[in-house]
Parts: structure tokens; C-alpha cells; sequence
């Protein structure tokens, strides 16, 4: 896709084009449902928000000045728009915040842990300890593992500078090989 | 930190690509007489890579089909722009040929050499032939310049109109 983003593609967008739009969905639908997925602990208000973020690129695709990526663009809607959420949601106590998959007991250095000895244990062990770490180091760990993401676009996704993502990424991969080897998986 | 400490903080770094390639050659000469990192550096390495095949999440067609749905064909208004330097030039520029309009009305009264040089430049423009002292001239005099300012505010200002799209 990268390679078809060219200015006369833009060009498409930015002129309201709607099967420009379509084939840009299509291409990013699974990376901006897996930034959300991993946003958002509440699944059942996925779907809705992916809609909401594609609706706003769609309506802001105008104000796009081509000096990021697309992909870049599209990723900080995504990101901002679930914080945003995330915030008003905070307030809501109707509104479940607990991480699914942190209901392992990861620390336990049990008969379960010593049987996660396969490959996709320890990779599911993995993601959990992933999705239950406070939102911007996840984040900055997962834009980083998604496509090669630079360390600059990162930074631009989540509004911080490049010195604070290599300050994140190396507290999260620290936190996980820690974790990791004390629940006797790695 | 002891010395081991240092480079299990550089295996986490390698990883990142992030270390000088003087740290790399530490590192690197490093692994080859501890066993302990070595073996730091390949669950380091295992991990790296489980993180690096997580799969995306599969995003269902309905999500697509119901944004597509929302999204019109091609609805385009204008709206204004904010404020901006531009904006405030497009201002600035039709002030600009308003003062230009009074001064000309001004000096096209007052015989001498200024007076005479509007004239000729204004009846050039506009067509007209008439003298000075004809209250007609000084009327297109000022049609002219207004029709000018006013022309000219418009297409700065039409050129900053942005489009959006209404959904």
C-alpha cells in the first residue's frame, strides 16, 4: 500500500473519493482495529470506535499536509481518539477498565507455570503481560513491534518526544523479561 | 551496577537498536566470555521475536461496510477559514486599494503633477476620457478602485476557503 500512497492518491482522498477511501480502509482496517483492541480494555466498545476513528480521517483527511506518513496520521487519530475515550470513560462506572488477560496469575511460579513450556503458551503469557502494562508504555511497545514504526513517528503518534519512546520501550522490555522469567516461562 | 548489569541493559538496547557501534562491539566481545549474558541475549532474542509475530486483530467486515455506509459520495462545502496570515494579508491588501481609491479621489482634485499622472494612469484603465473637472471621471475614478479592491479581497479570500466534506 505504502507505494500506492502517492500525491495522486491523496490527491483521491483529500477530493472525497470514495473508493480511495474504501481501498485505504480495507488496507489499514486490521492495524487500526489492533491499535484500538490494545487501547481499549472494554471489547465491546471496539467496533464503535474503529468506526468513529474511520470517520474521522475521513472528515480531517483535508487538514493531512503530507509532512508525516498517512499511515502516521491515521495511527495519532487512532491513538488520540482512544484516549479520549479512555478519559470520559475513567468517569463512567459503568465502564469496565480491568485488563481481560491480566486474570493470569503470572506471578505464581506454580505446576501451571512450569507446564507453559510450548511456544504459543509462553507467547500468550507474553501479550497478557503486555496488555495489562500502563497504556503509553504498551503503546509505545506495540507501535514499535507493529511494522517497523520509527522511534520519530512514535513519538509523533503519542505526542511525546523520540528520547521519551527509547525511555518507555526500554522500562517495558525490561518490565516484560523480568516478569517473564519470574513466572518461570522464559 | 556491576559490570554484567551494564550489558544486560545493552542486550535490551541491541534490541532497540539503539546502542553506538562501540557498544555493539563491547557487547559483542562481552558475550563471548559470559556465559550468563549470552544466555540473557538469546531469551532477550526469543522475546524480541515472540513480540515481533504478535498478529494483528482481525477487524470484522461489518466495521468497513458500516463506515462506508455513513461516508456520502462527494459533499464538499466551504466553510472560513480561521484567522491566519494569509487571511490577514488578503485584509490588509483590500484596505490597501480603499486607501489607494480615497487618495486618488483626493489628488484627481487638486491640480499639479500628481494630479495629472492619476489621470492619465486612471482614464488609461478605465476608458475614459474625460477631464479633470468632470465629476463623471472621479466618479469611475472610485468605481474603478472599488471594483478593484473589492475584486481582489474576494479571490484572496475565496483562495483560503477549504473544503470539507460533510458526513
Amino acid at each position: 500500500m505504502n507505494k500506492d500512497i502517492d500525491k495522486d492518491f491523496i490527491g483521491r482522498l483529500k477530493s472525497g473519493d470514495k473508493r480511495a477511501f474504501e481501498k485505504l480502509f480495507i488496507e489499514y482496517k486490521n492495524m487500526l482495529y489492533t491499535i484500538v483492541n490494545r487501547m481499549v480494555y472494554n471489547k465491546n466498545k471496539i467496533d464503535d470506535l474503529v468506526s468513529d476513528i474511520f470517520v474521522k480521517i475521513y472528515k480531517n483527511i483535508y487538514q493531512f499536509d503530507g509532512r508525516s506518513k498517512l499511515s502516521t496520521w491515521m495511527y495519532r487519530i487512532a491513538y488520540n481518539h482512544c484516549l479520549d475515550h479512555i478519559r470520559k470513560a475513567k468517569s463512567d462506572p459503568l465502564e469496565s477498565y480491568e485488563p481481560l488477560d491480566s486474570m493470569f496469575n503470572l506471578s505464581s511460579n506454580g505446576p501451571d507455570a512450569e507446564k507453559m513450556v510450548l511456544k504459543e503458551e509462553r507467547a500468550r503469557v507474553l501479550y497478557a503481560l503486555v496488555d495489562s502494562m500502563p497504556e503509553r508504555y504498551r503503546m509505545a511497545l506495540n507501535f514499535y513491534y507493529f511494522e517497523g514504526i520509527s522511534y520519530n513517528d512514535i513519538g509523533e503518534i503519542m505526542g511525546i518526544p523520540m528520547g521519551t519512546v527509547k525511555t518507555y520501550l526500554f522500562r517495558a522490555k525490561v518490565y516484560l523479561r523480568e516478569k517473564m522469567k519470574k513466572s518461570g516461562v522464559l | 551496577m556491576n559490570e554484567c548489569g551494564e550489558y544486560r541493559q545493552m542486550i535490551v538496547r541491541f534490541f532497540s537498536r539503539d546502542l553506538t557501534m562501540g557498544e555493539e562491539k563491547r557487547l559483542k566481545e562481552h558475550l563471548e566470555i559470559c556465559e550468563r549474558c549470552k544466555k540473557e541475549f538469546e531469551l532477550q532474542k526469543q522475546m524480541e521475536s515472540m513480540l515481533r509475530e504478535r498478529p494483528l486483530s482481525e477487524a470484522p467486515a461489518a466495521v468497513i461496510e458500516r463506515v462506508l455506509a455513513i461516508i456520502p459520495e462527494r459533499k464538499a462545502v466551504y466553510v472560513r477559514p480561521h484567522l491566519n496570515w494569509r487571511v490577514a494579508v488578503s485584509i490588509a491588501y483590500g484596505i490597501a486599494a480603499w486607501v489607494i481609491a480615497v487618495l486618488s479621489f483626493h489628488l484627481t482634485r487638486q491640480p499639479g503633477a500628481i494630479g495629472a499622472l492619476i489621470e492619465r494612469v486612471s482614464t488609461t484603465m478605465v476608458h475614459f476620457s474625460l477631464t479633470l473637472e468632470s465629476p463623471s471621471h472621479i466618479i469611475g475614478i472610485v468605481i474603478y478602485s472599488l471594483a478593484v479592491s473589492l475584486s481582489s479581497l474576494f479571490i484572496f479570500w475565496r483562495s483560503q476557503l477549504r473544503r470539507v466534506y460533510a458526513v
